[in-house]
């Protein structure tokens, strides 16, 4: 974990780092990209500043891959000891040289054209790695130990039955000997979960329900057995506290997701984040975004752990742009509300009451007719990675300004099959993006960079003061992270569904992006 | 620069299935009934038609942007062909592949639905097809569209619209052609920090660039950075309306003659 942001300088930072994470943590400052946002803080923020922004205009391609099969590659690519790890759908992974680009072992697991994704793509954004193991989830449901010398397996654990939605596309998180995986299905009415696995055998260690049965706190938000078939997947990579030895993950919507008849009550704990300890696999707190949700508003996006002043007081931060539209920031220690502000246009909620809940709109529901509502069913922002910048004291999000109409069906639970009780019709040619840059003291708006349409790509910062991300469109582009302002780009010629990152080869700084079918890596002349 | 955003709408939409990306998204269009009761696969693929297909090909299967499925089908006549064809979509047409977003059990199930839909008689068109294409050429439409290899280039080629469009958005296209959006004519003006202003339909763009064909059918390619202004007219079309010159019997005339441009596509 980075420490920028809790010290005055990043000297100071890398001395206490020393003292309080240990060794793994220092190689990502030599220049590796060790876990799925770069850090457990999820900063997505790479200290590397040989880029930067009076040489970005020479940044070149120096190799391209592209892995066996077809399909956008959704994956940030991971670099440790020299090697990068990148994966690509259904399940696949390769182990690439970082001078040459050239695969030392792929590995693909076989998966059946019947293995079912409801409501997300046949994708896999990426891996873990500790201790010269490589950790992936499956398409199928499944948690695979490769050797990473070698792409050989060395266990595998069933983590949820396919055949009723289960899946996972989801780069894992080591923490200490855990390898704490999410799983998907919240489109398919699974009962959601975290779950936490011994990284040397395989062996579950704990299981977090993120939909409590009867008789557990937040239960009483579920009428009947409405909670068996609950939702509340946990879709991405969360964020982890080693301080306070916690895991701060994104839950996604409650299911059916447009039709809430049958759940009437919060539904907790979905469309929330929830703050568990590593150890015990409990959860200490949770705060709902969305109580009830009947929009789709997961609240998977990826948790920034920040310490700010707010109000004149140091805060330790988790902020986090939502699906919903709006921007909060939350006490990682108790979960409390410190502030919250829509980013982005929404026509659901008059605003946020003192506690952070939403204050509704009456009549914003899905109907039969259909509603217009913004933001979209994919959100004001979704899985695409933020970024915060310890130099600029910036959050950096990919912004979806995006309605949709939504509609509400009825429905019934069938295994296997969608779950959601209704659809939606996006106004897609009204619909543009952005890379918006926030005061994460605020939440305020300090500059925003145009996009012809809602972006699924990714966001870095560097210490070069540079702000790396992609367009639908296939343009990868560089911005000055201070004024947002345009410095480099180059067209990758496939939509960009993924995340850039950093790393050091032979002394240079790459930076990473998938593109289309192909990862183009670049770098500063020689 | 004022910078207006400005979408490859409908040529993402036909190349990305809506619930492809719905871990993330979800499924889409209206959720009407239809007219049709099937039973059992059949039965199910409704529900999947209804999210997933209705908002091209109507809420009853009869056409909209996407083709009329009543009556026997262009591109599939069993049940495995359709399956094969919701599979993998049809290569150059704006029928995706649903793959990714459904299983080989919903695409089988969507199947059956298709095929109910198929068996149903075929509404043709309410106009004289013949009088329909004296309509068409006395009103000079072939100077900006082409059928089977004849005509203008600016407009979108019509020779096999009529497989492609139901006949009620075929409709619409005649008298209020800016409402119907034909996928890849969005017209979008662009004025120079130096040089006249550029009005036209908009070929490509990206974050940097945009290409644009004017009226002339020259080819503009420019660099946003080197724009004052870009701005997107949704509600505009380069085509006129022809609500005043074609009208009535003759209007019904010239669409039952355009359902009937079949052509190999």
């Amino acid at each position: 974990m980075r420490n920028g942001e809790r010290k005055a300088g990043m000297g100071a930072a890398l001395l206490a780092l020393v003292v309080v994470l240990g060794a793994a943590s220092l190689r990502a400052q030599d220049g590796q990209w060790l876990m799925y946002s770069g850090s457990y803080d999820s900063h997505r923020f790479s200290p590397l500043k040989q880029i930067a922004t009076d040489n970005v205009a020479k940044l070149r391609p120096v190799w391209v891959y592209q892995p066996p099969g077809t399909g956008s590659i959704e994956s940030t690519p991971i670099v440790a000891d020299g090697v990068m790890y990148v994966t690509s759908g259904p399940t696949m992974v390769a182990a690439l040289d970082l001078q040459s680009g050239k695969a030392l072992w792929e590995w693909t697991r076989p998966i059946a054209a019947s293995v079912l994704n409801l409501g997300f793509p046949r994708v896999n954004r990426g891996v873990a790695i500790k201790d010269g193991i490589v950790y992936v989830g499956t398409l199928d449901g499944y948690l695979v130990a490769l050797d990473a010398k070698a792409g050989i397996e060395r266990w595998t654990t069933h983590v949820g039955e396919n055949p009723t939605g289960h899946a996972i596309t989801a780069a894992p998180l080591v923490v200490d000997d855990k390898v704490i995986v999410g799983i998907s299905g919240g489109e398919a009415g699974i009962r959601g979960f975290l779950d936490a696995y011994d990284a040397k055998s395989g062996k579950q260690l704990w299981r977090f329900w993120t939909v409590p049965s009867p008789g557990e706190p937040g239960s009483e938000s579920w009428p009947g057995d409405s909670w068996v078939h609950g939702g509340g997947a946990t879709w991405l990579t969360g964020s982890y506290d080693p301080a306070l030895r916690l895991l701060f993950w994104g839950t996604g919507n409650p299911g059916p997701d447009w039709n809430g008849d049958s759940r009437k009550g919060d539904n907790l704990y979905t469309s929330s984040l929830v703050a568990i300890d590593v150890d015990s696999g409990k959860a200490r707190w949770h705060f709902q975004f969305t109580p009830h949700d009947v929009h789709d508003w997961d609240a998977n996006q990826i948790p920034l752990l920040v310490d700010a002043e707010v109000g004149g007081r140091r805060r330790s931060l988790v902020v986090t742009a939502n699906r919903n539209g709006f921007f909060y920031a939350l006490d990682r220690r108790t979960g409390e509300f410190v502030y919250g502000a829509p980013y982005a246009k929404q026509t659901w909620a008059k605003g946020l009451d003192d506690k952070g809940r939403p204050i509704e709109i009456p009549g914003m529901e899905p109907s039969a007719k259909g509603t217009l509502v913004y933001p979209s069913l994919q959100g004001a922002t979704n899985w695409a990675s933020p970024s915060f910048s310890p130099a600029t004291a910036m959050v950096y999000v990919p912004v979806r300004e995006m309605g949709s109409v939504y509609y509400k069906t009825p429905t019934e639970y069938r295994p296997g099959t969608y779950y959601t009780g209704g659809s939606e019709k996006r106004l897609d040619e009204e619909s543009w993006g952005a890379v918006r840059a926030l005061d994460v003291k605020t939440g305020r708006k300090v500059w925003d960079f145009a996009l012809p349409s809602p972006p699924w790509a990714g966001v870095m910062s560097t210490a070069g003061g540079l702000v790396f991300s992609g367009s639908n469109e296939g343009n990868f582009y560089a911005l000055d992270a201070a004024s947002g302002k345009p410095l480099w780009q180059f067209q990758t010629g496939g939509a960009i569904r993924s995340g850039p990152m950093s790393f050091l080869a032979g002394g240079r700084q790459h930076v990473a992006v998938a593109g289309g079918h192909a990862l183009f890596v670049f770098a500063l002349p020689e | 620069m004022r910078r207006t955003p400005v979408v490859l709408a409908l040529i993402i939409a036909a190349a990305s299935p809506r619930a492809a990306d719905s871990q993330q998204t979800g499924a889409t269009a209206s959720p009407r009934r239809t007219a049709a009761a099937p039973a059992g696969d059949a039965a199910a693929g409704r529900q999947i038609f209804d999210a997933q297909c209705a908002w091209c090909h109507g809420n009853e299967g009869d056409g909209g942007m996407g083709p009329n499925l009543h009556g026997r089908l262009r591109h599939a006549t069993t049940l495995a062909s359709i399956v094969d064809v919701i599979t993998s979509g049809i290569p150059g047409t704006d029928m995706p592949s649903f793959r990714s977003p459904l299983t080989e059990r919903s695409i089988r199930q969507a199947a059956a639905y298709v095929q109910s839909l198929s068996r149903m008689p075929a509404r043709s068109a309410r106009g004289n097809a013949e009088h329909g294409m004296a309509i068409y050429e006395r009103n000079g439409c072939a100077s900006c569209h082409t059928i089977a290899g004849r005509g203008g280039t600016l407009g979108p080629e019509l020779t096999s619209i009529g497989s492609r469009r139901g006949a009620a958005h075929l409709r619409e296209a005649v008298v209020k052609p800016e409402a119907t959006h034909s996928p890849g004519y969005l017209v979008v003006r662009a004025a120079r920090t130096s040089g006249p202003e550029i009005r036209g339909i908009r070929l490509n763009e990206d974050v940097f660039w945009i290409h644009i064909r004017d009226a002339s059918g020259a080819v503009h390619a420019l660099q946003k950075s080197e724009l004052s202004s870009l701005d997107r007219e949704l509600d505009a079309s380069l085509m006129p309306s022809y609500a005043s010159r074609v009208s009535g019997s003759d209007l019904e005339d010239l669409v039952a003659y355009l359902t009937t441009l079949r052509g190999d596509k």
